[in-house]
Order: structure tokens, then C-alpha cells, then sequence
């Protein structure tokens, strides 16, 4: 089920009914239940495999507090399992392919099969949520659960199942196995959340994503119509995805929980470790806590640190997808910061004050690096890239000038109120914003303001939803 | 009042004020709008608002009054295959009538059966439909612009299974929430007015007002089919196996109505899907295994409700018959086809 559809508004306008007259262990049932519905919708094998790595992981976290001498084996059981799955069902075809084209090198020919099945949607996001789970208690700072059904509610969450917030056990299963209740103020500000990510996704990514598409379908598009639609890639993108987490914690508010914030206005970030403590955080955090760290982060030296934030990005852009071109994304990105670390060691707030003057040029700067960056990601055919990489403006075509700014313009244009969105997030809003002792905002000029903004929002919506609709980018991860 | 409702006030107060906020498109349509339309509602208002249409073509319908034919072809030019005379000579010698246009769907030709066939009253031995590939499933084919005059000849005021199917297909299965959504708000209306400024007007930014059309036509030439990637095009072929999903479709089409219909007044249809141009090198035309699967689909579906089916396949000697242009065969090959058609309805009734 996706969210952007009225079936999903049907079926959440019912459960979000039912789930408020029950008692706290029936709710969690509903979510369990309504969970599997959300997931296995389209297609129904998809819960056997969700199934089998919840109650895998369940036993590995039982044995390890059973059995702490051999907990490491538990550990790697899960490890094994959730990896294994992630691996062959993401990863098999892009290693049968270049095993196979590597040994053809050498004039050795082993035909390998390919699979053909769906990749399970979502599994790279719930593989790493559970993976939190056993990593803790493994390491002592969670403890074991001994309830399957608050387990299993925490792994398949549908707000946050297929693309995230990646939530840490830490954070949503105390909220699984606690009471909620129910406020307006709460639901109201929900709603405000997930009119705005309908709003991104419909008009904002879709629109922009037409642009994208289109300048991608080409053989040879001139310089300037190639970064305008690389552009409107990098909008459709953040757009998307950003959408999709504010959905996602707007429903889960909506049920009584609280998922981690996933954006901090990416494309604000005056640097490239800005920006990843910017971009999609839950999953930054993940890489940060559970891969570098363990590596040796930056305590083991100078060129270590550069090592392992190099490792972490690859296995980053590994991550999401299985092609070259999103390991060479991730292999970009590490370059990218372990250059500013190397130039800019110094942290952050200890930059001298006229840097601050720099500011607006840095957001530019880190645009545009940002932007080459999209363009690894999203073309996925290594000769078009090589192709594109090396295409040199032509001042003389004019054609390709105007057309480009005239694309570069309608991806502008609807990429404009997510830079109002962000002015107004960390300018006015915190301003007006006063909170109540349920953490919802309560002072009259914010609320004023808020619904007459997502009046506008409402009204845009229905007449500049693209009429072509995409589905979440994310989703293929 | 309870104070749980009493704290849902406010929560209302904003969610209306939301839900109303698009009220403001109407005054904008009032104050600053194009002048509204004086024509009729469209007899599809799941695709389009009101329009100038053209008016029914109530003369076939005369026709088949007066001629009572024993055979009536309907068709877009792919029925041009089929010669009426020598198929009427065939049927015990009554009158073959065709109700055949070149460049249409099967919405054209559901209509044509249903306001004109069934309307007319008559009782033909067979009734024959002629389609290429996924056509009879797909009500999207030749509907809108630039073929929505030619069904306005067929449609009556209002063609509310046709509009069935037309919205579900453009609007998913709610399509029925977005109809009211659109009624109450004039969000078509608006999109209408606002939408084809705006392209326009980012083209003068962009280059200046003389050469702002000139823009917008380079931009049409250079995503012209010629410019993209194989990938792109292949991407179209999958679009086509999407639409050879015969369980997929089948419910979002007309053809259930269709068949009911012709239960309903006693009516023998015969669909005939015909066979495309040969390849360069003189084989018959290749099918990919969606569609022969969907061909499958299709012709039990059709049979288990007592319809005949009918691919050019069937028959070997089809392949034989010269082409001219396109999937259009010679004119020599008009008559065998008729004979063979027929002699192919033979068997089939033995």
C-alpha cells in the first residue's frame, strides 16, 4: 500500500478509529495485524520473509540474555540471517552479474542464474532496525524482549516499515510497550506534518521528477539541460523522501508515537558533514554508530579516521542500491568529507566569526557538490555517466542554454516551497512556536498561521499535483 | 459539552478551515477567470469539463433500420480487411453493414453497438469486432484528444459506463471521491485556466517574448522519439505488457458491460483479433509471451460467456494474405479474407 493513494487514507482513517477504543495490548495487536496488511498488500510472500527475520531475531536477542557466554554466536546468527536475506535478495543478480563478466575477462565462462523475483520492498530499512536491536542487547544496552508481539509490532510499524524514519529499538520499542494517549493538539500538528509531505511528494518531487526523467530518457543532452535536470533530480529527490518521513511521523503521531526527525534542511548545509548530519540522519546515525565507531572512528589517528569514513560511505552507497554507480555516490561522498576534514579540521562553532559571512556561498558550494553527487546516483549506466561527466558547456549552443534555464526554472519554481518551508522552520517559526506540556505548539499566532499556510497548501495541492505520479524513490532501496 | 469534545473543537476548527481554504479557487475563477463555458456537460466528466461537442450521428441508425443486415462490422480501419459484400454474399445474401472508423478504440466501438446495434433493434446473425493486440481491453486507446470527435458521433448525453471505466482508469478505483473533490472545488476549471500560463511564461523568462514559441517547439523536437535512449524506448514495451495484464484489466474495461449487453438483446458477437504486418523478412508478425498469454486469457474469458473468439492465428492461410500498408492488408486479400473468415465461423459453429 502506498501512502500517496486514497486507499491508504481509507485504511488509516480506520484503523487510527479502532485503535483509540481499545485497551493498550489489543492496540498493539491492531498495529501488528494492520502492519502486515500495509506490507503485504501487493504481495503477500513479502510477510513470510518479514516473519521469519522478526522471529529470528527475537530468539537471537532471547539466547543472548539466555546465554551470555555465547552471545557472539547469536549475534552472528542474526548477522547471518538478516544480512544473508538482504544479500541475496538485493544483492545476488549485481554479484552473479560481475562474477560473471569478471571470469569472462579471463575467458572463463561459469553461467550463473539470475533471480527473478521483486526485490521485498523496504527490507535494506526493517534489515537495519532489527539489526539495531540484537547489536544492543549484544552489547549490553537493551535488554532482551520477552514479549513477540511488542517485538514484532516494533519491526513492522507500517508508518515507518518501508522507507523509514530507520528507527533504533532504544527509541520505538519503549513506545511499543508503554500506554499512549491520545491528544488533539498532538493530532493536530500531525496532520499540518502530513498535509505537508503530500504536498512535497504531489506537487514538489512528482512535478520535478517529470523534469528529471525526461532529461535522463535522452542520448545526448547539452551541458546546460543535463545539470538543469540533475537539479530537478536532486529536488525530486529530497522532495520524496522527505515527504515520506513526514508522513510517516505524522501517521505515527497520529497513533501515539514519536519517530525520529529523518531531514534537517539537506540542502541548507555549508559542508559536507553539515550535510550528512542533515540528510537522511537515520540512517547516517546507523552507519555512524555501527559501522565507523566500531572501525576505530576518529580515535586511532589521522589517516585511520579518513579509512574508516571512506569504508562507511561505500558500504553507505552499497546500501542503496546494487549498482556501481551508488557505490561510486558513496565513494564520492567519503572523498568529499575526508577533503574537509583534511583542509577544515576544526569542529563546528570554532570557525572564526567572518566565516559566518562565507555562509551563504558555502550553502552554494555544498549545492552544487551535492548536485554532482545526484548525478552518480541517478544515472545508472556507467557510458551515459562517463558520457555526461565529461560533457563541457557549448556557449555557442543556444538552444541548450535557454532550454536548460528554462528547465532549470520550472524545477525552481516548484522546488520553492521547500526553501520557504526551511526559512520559515528555522526563522519564524520558532518564534511564534510556544509548546504545551504534551510537546504540541499552543500559541494562537503559530496555530493562526500554520492553518492558513496549510490552507494555501490544501488548495495548491489540488490543482498542481503532477498528473503523472511516481512512486517513492526510496521504495526501491 | 464534554471536555474531550470540548478539546476537539479547535482540531475541528483547523481541519475546516483547511478543507474550506480551496473554496478560495472559486471566487478566484469568478474574479479573475476565464468566462464559464455555455457548453453541455461532457458525456465524460471523469475526463474532461464542459466542451463543444459535436452532435450524435443518429444516420447509421437509420440504416440499419432500413437494411436489417445479416452481419454487422465494427471496427477501426483494421475492419477494412473484411470485403461486406463478398461476406454478405456468404450469409444467405442479406446485407453486410459496417460501422467501421478509421483511428478509434473501443470505446468507439462499444458505443457503436450499444447506440446504434442494440438501439436499432436489429437481429444480425454475428456481429463482428475487430482489434489489434490489448485494444479491447484497454478503453484509454484513441479516447481522448485528438480522436474525441469522432466519439462524440456515437455518444448520447450521457455514457455513464463508458465514464465508469474512463475514471477508474484515469483515477484509480476512488475516482468517484476526486469527481466530488473536483465538483466542489473547480479544481479543473482552475488547472485549465492556470496550468498553460505557466509554461509560456517560464519560456519568456527564460529567452525573451519573441522567441518564446520558439523555445517551447525546440523543446517538443528534442524529447522527440528519435532523441532517447534505447532504455527509454524499451521502457515502452514494458508499458505494453502492463497493459497485456488480461486479469488486471479485464474489470477496468468495457468489454464485461459489452458482453452483458449482448446477452441481454440476444446478440452474437465475434471478436477477431487480427494478425499485424509481416516481418521485413516476410514471417508472420512476432508476439511477445504477455500477449500471447493475455490472447489466452482472453479468448477463455470470452468463451465461457458464450462469445466467439477469433485470432487470424487460428488460421495459417491468414499469413499468406498480402499487406499494404502498416497492419492494413492489400485489397486483393479482402475477399479470401472474407472467405476464410467465414469458412473459419463454419467450424466454429460445427
Amino acid at each position: 500500500m502506498i501512502f500517496h493513494s486514497l486507499t491508504f487514507v481509507a485504511f488509516f482513517l480506520v484503523v487510527v478509529t479502532v485503535y483509540w477504543r481499545l485497551p493498550h495490548r489489543a492496540q498493539n495487536v491492531l498495529l501488528l495485524v494492520s502492519s502486515y496488511v500495509f506490507y503485504g498488500w501487493v504481495h503477500p510472500w513479502f510477510l513470510a520473509l518479514i516473519f521469519a527475520s522478526t522471529a529470528v531475531d527475537f530468539w537471537a536477542g532471547r539466547q543472548m540474555a539466555d546465554h551470555p557466554s555465547n552471545k557472539r554466536r547469536f549475534l552472528g546468527l542474526s548477522l547471518l540471517v538478516n544480512l544473508g536475506m538482504l544479500g541475496f535478495f538485493k544483492y545476488y543478480n549485481f554479484f552473479a552479474v560481475n562474477v560473471h563478466a569478471a571470469l569472462a575477462a579471463v575467458h572463463f565462462s561459469v553461467p550463473l542464474p539470475a533471480l527473478q523475483v521483486v526485490l521485498p520492498v523496504g527490507i535494506s530499512f526493517y534489515t537495519f532496525q532489527e539489526l539495531s536491536y540484537t547489536l544492543e542487547v549484544y552489547k549490553g544496552r537493551l535488554d532482551a524482549r520477552r514479549d513477540f508481539l511488542n517485538f514484532a509490532t516494533f519491526v513492522c510499524f507500517f508508518p515507518q516499515l518501508v522507507a523509514g524514519p530507520i528507527e533504533r529499538a532504544a527509541h520505538l520499542l519503549p513506545q511499543v510497550e508503554q500506554p499512549r494517549t491520545f491528544s488533539w493538539p498532538l493530532a493536530r500538528d500531525a496532520m499540518f506534518l502530513i498535509l505537508w509531505g503530500y504536498f512535497q511528494k504531489l506537487v514538489v518531487a512528482d512535478n520535478a521528477g517529470v523534469i528529471a526523467n525526461k532529461v535522463f530518457a535522452l542520448k545526448s543532452p547539452g551541458f546546460f539541460m543535463l545539470w538543469a535536470g540533475v537539479f530537478a533530480f536532486g529536488i525530486q529527490i529530497y522532495a520524496d523522501f522527505s515527504a515520506y518521513s513526514d508522513i510517516a511521523r505524522g501517521v505515527a503521531r497520529w497513533l501515539g508515537f514519536d519517530l525520529m526527525r529523518n531531514f534537517r534542511h539537506p540542502y541548507l548545509a555549508t559542508g559536507p558533514a553539515d550535510f550528512w548530519r542533515r540528510w537522511h540522519i537515520s540512517l547516517s546515525s546507523w552507519f555512524r554508530d555501527y559501522v565507523y565507531i566500531p572501525l576505530g572512528g576518529s580515535r586511532a589517528g589521522r589517516l585511520l579516521e579518513y579509512r574508516n569514513i571512506f569504508a562507511t560511505f561505500l558500504l553507505s552507497g552499497f546500501w542503496h542500491g546494487a549498482n556501481w554507480n551508488y557505490v561510486l555516490w558513496g565513494a564520492y561522498h567519503g572523498a568529499l568529507l575526508v577533503v574537509s576534514r583534511a583542509v577544515s579540521p576544526s569542529r563546528e562553532g570554532t570557525h572564526p566569526r567572518w566565516m559566518a559571512a562565507l555562509t551563504p556561498l558555502r550553502i552554494i558550494g555544498m549545492l552544487v557538490l551535492t548536485n554532482i553527487g545526484w548525478l552518480l546516483f541517478r544515472e545508472t549506466d556507467a557510458n551515459y555517466l562517463w558520457r555526461e561527466l565529461t560533457t563541457a558547456p557549448d556557449i555557442h549552443n543556444a538552444f541548450d542554454r535557454t532550454a536548460g534555464l528554462y528547465l532549470f526554472l520550472f524545477a525552481f519554481i516548484y522546488s520553492l516551497p521547500l526553501w520557504i518551508n526551511s526559512i520559515w522552520e528555522c526563522h519564524i517559526s520558532p518564534r511564534l512556536a510556544l509548546r504545551d506540556a504534551t510537546g504540541a505548539i499552543s500559541s494562537r499566532p503559530w496555530l493562526v498561521s500554520q492553518t492558513v499556510i496549510a490552507g494555501i497548501l490544501f488548495a495548491l495541492l489540488l490543482v498542481f499535483h503532477s498528473q503523472q505520479s511516481l512512486d517513492f524513490i526510496y521504495f526501491k532501496f | 459539552m464534554s471536555s474531550r469534545a470540548a478539546a476537539a473543537l479547535p482540531f475541528a476548527a483547523v481541519l475546516l478551515a483547511i478543507i474550506a481554504a480551496p473554496l478560495a479557487w472559486r471566487g478566484a475563477l469568478a474574479a479573475w477567470g476565464p468566462p464559464e463555458s455555455t457548453a453541455p456537460p461532457s458525456y465524460l466528466p471523469a475526463a474532461e469539463a464542459r466542451r463543444e461537442r459535436e452532435p450524435f450521428d443518429a444516420k447509421p441508425l437509420q440504416e440499419l433500420k432500413t437494411t436489417d443486415p445479416g452481419a454487422v462490422i465494427i471496427g477501426d480501419s483494421m475492419a477494412g480487411r473484411v470485403d461486406p459484400v463478398r461476406l454478405g454474399e456468404l450469409i444467405d445474401n442479406r446485407p453486410v453493414a459496417t460501422l467501421v472508423a478509421p483511428a478509434t478504440g473501443s470505446g468507439w466501438w462499444y458505443l457503436a453497438f450499444k447506440n446504434y446495434v442494440v438501439a436499432s433493434g436489429v437481429h444480425p446473425k454475428w456481429v463482428f469486432v475487430f482489434m489489434r493486440d490489448t485494444n479491447l481491453t484497454d478503453p484509454m486507446f484513441r479516447l481522448l484528444e485528438p480522436y474525441r470527435v469522432k466519439l462524440d458521433w456515437v455518444a448520447h448525453e450521457f455514457e455513464p459506463e463508458l465514464n465508469d471505466v474512463v475514471g477508474q482508469r484515469m483515477q484509480g478505483p476512488w475516482y468517484r471521491v476526486h469527481d466530488a473533490a473536483q465538483r466542489v472545488y473547480r479544481t479543473d476549471r482552475v488547472r485549465t485556466w492556470l496550468e498553460p500560463q505557466l509554461a509560456p511564461w517560464l519560456a519568456r523568462v527564460s529567452t525573451g517574448i519573441r522567441k518564446r514559441q520558439q523555445l517551447l517547439d525546440g523543446l517538443n523536437a528534442a524529447f522527440g522519439l528519435e532523441h532517447l535512449r534505447p532504455m527509454a524506448q524499451a521502457d515502452l514495451a514494458a508499458v505494453d505488457d502492463q497493459d497485456a495484464d488480461f486479469a488486471a484489466n479485464i474489470n477496468r474495461s468495457l468489454l464485461p458491460k459489452w458482453v452483458e449487453l449482448a446477452e441481454a438483446n440476444h446478440l452474437r458477437i465475434c471478436f477477431i483479433k487480427i494478425l499485424r504486418r509481416p516481418t521485413a523478412d516476410g514471417h508472420p508478425a512476432a508476439e511477445s509471451p504477455a500477449l500471447r498469454q493475455y490472447t489466452k486469457d482472453l479468448r477463455a474469458w470470452l468463451e465461457a460467456r458464450g462469445m466467439v473468439f477469433f485470432d487470424d492465428r487460428d488460421n495459417p492461410e491468414m499469413a499468406k494474405l498480402p499487406y499494404a500498408d502498416g497492419d492494413h492488408v492489400d485489397g486483393a486479400a479482402m475477399t479470401p479474407y472474407a472467405e476464410l473468415l467465414w469458412a473459419q465461423m463454419q467450424k466454429i459453429r460445427k
